[in-house]
């Protein structure tokens, strides 16, 4: 239960928002800004905002500036790919060249009954559902394996600018696809960006979501993904939070089917003074699945993380094998972490485990590599990016995998060419 | 090859090394026995530069260089090797990636070029046959999963690969069974020559028996308080260390 604490911080918050430009039902509309209005901003006595303080959020005074399309090719992963671009709130680049099989449309140009929806709220995605102003709609038809991935891009720009935007993403039966979202923004400041994200994926498909975050600056970044699947589909989410000032992401799957398989990667690695806040629910709501997430983080200097991963399975939802893990090292003195892994579990014949670790640099293990004539930061190098490793490894896209090497570089001094086998 | 004059080191406050001088020229092997406690290992970590300690006095020249002025990094780089008592597991860093990148930037250190895969791998395969260290073991992690004696053989197997000037041992025979003190005795032996030179740190007087040394010390108290050949070493090992303390009380 969200707390009233300050419901006209929440007013003055959204007193320059416009209204949402989606299609959505009057009576929806009418609870989320029902609970928008009596609960106002969720305070640290609610638990699931209790580590990521929302006093700078709700004191921003958002604006609205047009401003001219940036060119955005810089921040383009790959050229193998169907590329969407929003910069702000606005679409500034929209593939044409598609292939048959799939539909792909702006939000705003959605039916009321081309929408689906999730059975779950947030102040988040309240303010998602009243305010969005556009967001990626792509069907993938029955039976099509799409070989380019889909690349989305959203950019931000300017000073105390609001991005607020909601995707859909349906596949039908057999289809695959792959997915690369990019949060990237020139120069932001205080900026504000809301992305509700929602993945339905029917029988037999498989979705692979590489979402990237890198925003430089001093943005506020809301990243909210929910995910349906249905028998025996096969859903993976890999985000990698490499900058960002405040970063708050959500995932919620609902492992609506059998057979299914459910893979959630994290890599998180902070610096400054910036806050990163990974909240992560799977849903067993059927028997025989499996589902694996691993999250692990590196915090320097004063950064912050948090980790909440939930894993529920409910009572007819046996022979469920479900492993979470979260690992966290804290280079930096006044760095911290708080992660917390809850499982709740109703049905007697499942596997599931969890663990979580905080820890520091081995310096017993530093001091052994420069005994063998490694500088100390390529120690601390090899020792980091062996920690991260397993996570890295699991990223599928040889266009991500370039991406992540060159923000490793580039940001943190890693090198990761040093850990490839000849 | 390293001259040590007058060291004086403590930790916590505590001194360790009172005064301590040696000095090893180049083809020479010298073993320092001592009693538990005497500062054998604390004398190591000082040289390979482990800064928990504090040296209050004292003086050490390594190849004419100033040693106790060089990070840990370009002591090795200079030719200093330790085999570590405790070898450390590092899970994710595998030991040739490791080995290579040490060996890459001891290159760039001396202005030479890197070291080619290929000619890096044939080396791994010669060294490694030098120690009987399973290949295998050459591309898992660091340590991880080593038994006692594949740690102490992959220390051994390290020290071929770098090549080094001076190597330091430190109780390499501990918890070693005979077979595998024999395969690190055999190593040691192989990589001896006139222009290097070796520091064996043990308690007992059976690795003495595989490394024969031209020079044994005794450590106590935190200084050298007996010099001798390699008949002191069995001396000890009959007699104990009771007559070097009863010898020096007050050290």
């Amino acid at each position: 239960m969200e707390q009233i604490v300050a419901p006209s911080k929440m007013e003055s918050f959204r007193r320059n928002l416009p209204a949402s430009l989606l299609k959505i039902k009057d009576e929806d509309l009418a609870a989320s800004n029902e609970r928008l209005l009596l609960n106002g901003f969720p305070n640290s006595r609610t638990e699931a905002w209790k580590y990521s303080r929302l006093n700078r959020i709700a004191s921003l005074n958002l604006n609205k500036k047009t401003s001219n399309p940036i060119s955005w090719e810089h921040y383009s992963l790959t050229h193998e790919a169907y590329t969407f671009v929003f910069q702000n709130d606005q679409c500034i680049y929209f593939s044409q060249d598609l292939p048959d099989g799939i539909i792909v449309k702006e939000a705003v140009n959605l039916s009321l009954e081309e929408w689906k929806s999730f059975e779950i709220n947030s102040h988040v995605i309240d303010l998602n559902k009243t305010h969005a102003q556009n967001g990626l709609c792509v069907w993938l038809r029955k039976g099509v394996n799409l070989t380019k991935p889909v690349q989305l891009i959203f950019l931000s720009e300017g000073t105390e600018q609001a991005a607020i935007h909601r995707n859909q993403f349906i596949l039908e039966k057999d289809s695959k696809m792959e997915l690369i979202v990019s949060h990237c923004s020139i120069d932001g400041k205080k900026n504000y960006k809301n992305i509700v994200s929602e993945f339905h994926l029917e029988e037999n498909s498989f979705l692979s979501v590489h979402k990237l975050q890198n925003e430089e600056g001093e943005d506020f970044h809301f990243s909210t993904e929910n995910i349906h699947q249905k028998n025996n589909s096969n859903f993976t989410l890999t985000t990698l939070t490499l900058n960002g000032n405040w970063v708050r992401n959500d995932v919620n799957v609902f492992v609506d089917g059998e057979g299914c398989e459910t893979f959630l990667n994290g890599a998180y690695l902070s610096k400054g003074i910036q806050h990163i806040d990974n909240h992560t629910t799977i849903d067993h709501m059927k028997p025989n699945c499996n589902s694996y997430e691993l999250y692990k983080g590196v915090m320097d200097e004063k950064s912050t993380a948090v980790f909440n991963g939930k894993v529920f399975v409910r009572p007819d939802a046996q022979k469920i094998a479900a492993f979470q893990s979260n690992a966290n090292v804290l280079i930096g003195d006044e760095a911290s972490v708080n992660s917390k892994p809850e499982l709740e579990i109703y049905a007697d014949d499942v596997k599931c485990s969890h663990g979580s670790t905080i820890g520091q640099l081995d310096e017993e293990a530093i001091f052994y590599l420069q005994s063998r004539g490694i500088s100390e930061n390529t120690a601390r190098r090899l020792v980091l990016t062996a920690f991260m490793q397993d996570v890295f490894e699991k990223i599928t896209s040889p266009a991500v995998v370039t991406f992540l090497n060159q923000v490793l570089s580039e940001r943190f001094n890693w090198d990761l060419s040093v850990l490839e086998e000849d | 090859m390293i001259t040590i004059k007058n060291l004086h080191a403590s930790i916590d406050g505590k001194e360790i090394l009172r005064g301590l001088n040696l000095t090893v020229n180049a083809g020479e092997v010298h073993a320092i026995m001592g009693p538990n406690g005497a500062g054998k290992s604390t004398l190591a970590s000082v040289l390979a530069g482990r800064d928990a300690y504090e040296i209050t006095a004292g003086e050490v020249i390594f190849e004419g260089t100033d040693l106790l002025s060089l990070s840990t990094e370009d002591r090795a780089r200079e030719g200093l090797f330790l085999a570590f008592q405790y070898p450390v597991e590092i899970p994710g860093v595998s030991n040739v990636n490791f080995l290579r990148t040490a060996i890459n930037e001891i290159r760039a250190y001396k202005g030479e070029e890197s070291l080619s895969a290929k000619d890096f791998m044939s080396l791994v395969r010669e060294k490694s046959a030098l120690v009987e260290l399973d290949s295998k073991l050459a591309s898992r992690s660091v340590n991880e999963g080593f038994s006692g004696g594949e740690k102490k053989r992959n220390e051994i197997f390290q020290m071929a690969m770098l090549a080094p000037k001076l190597a330091i041992l430190d109780e390499t025979d501990s918890g070693l069974d005979i077979d595998a003190l024999r395969i690190v005795a055999k190593g040691v032996n192989q990589l001896k020559s006139p222009e290097n030179a070796a520091i064996v740190i043990t308690h007992y007087q059976r690795l003495l028996d595989y490394i024969v040394p031209d020079f044994v010390h005794v450590l106590y108290k935190g200084q050298i308080v007996k010099t001798g050949g390699k008949e002191l070493a069995l001396e000890l090992e009959e007699k104990g260390y009771d007559w070097i303390k009863d010898a020096h009380p007050t050290v």
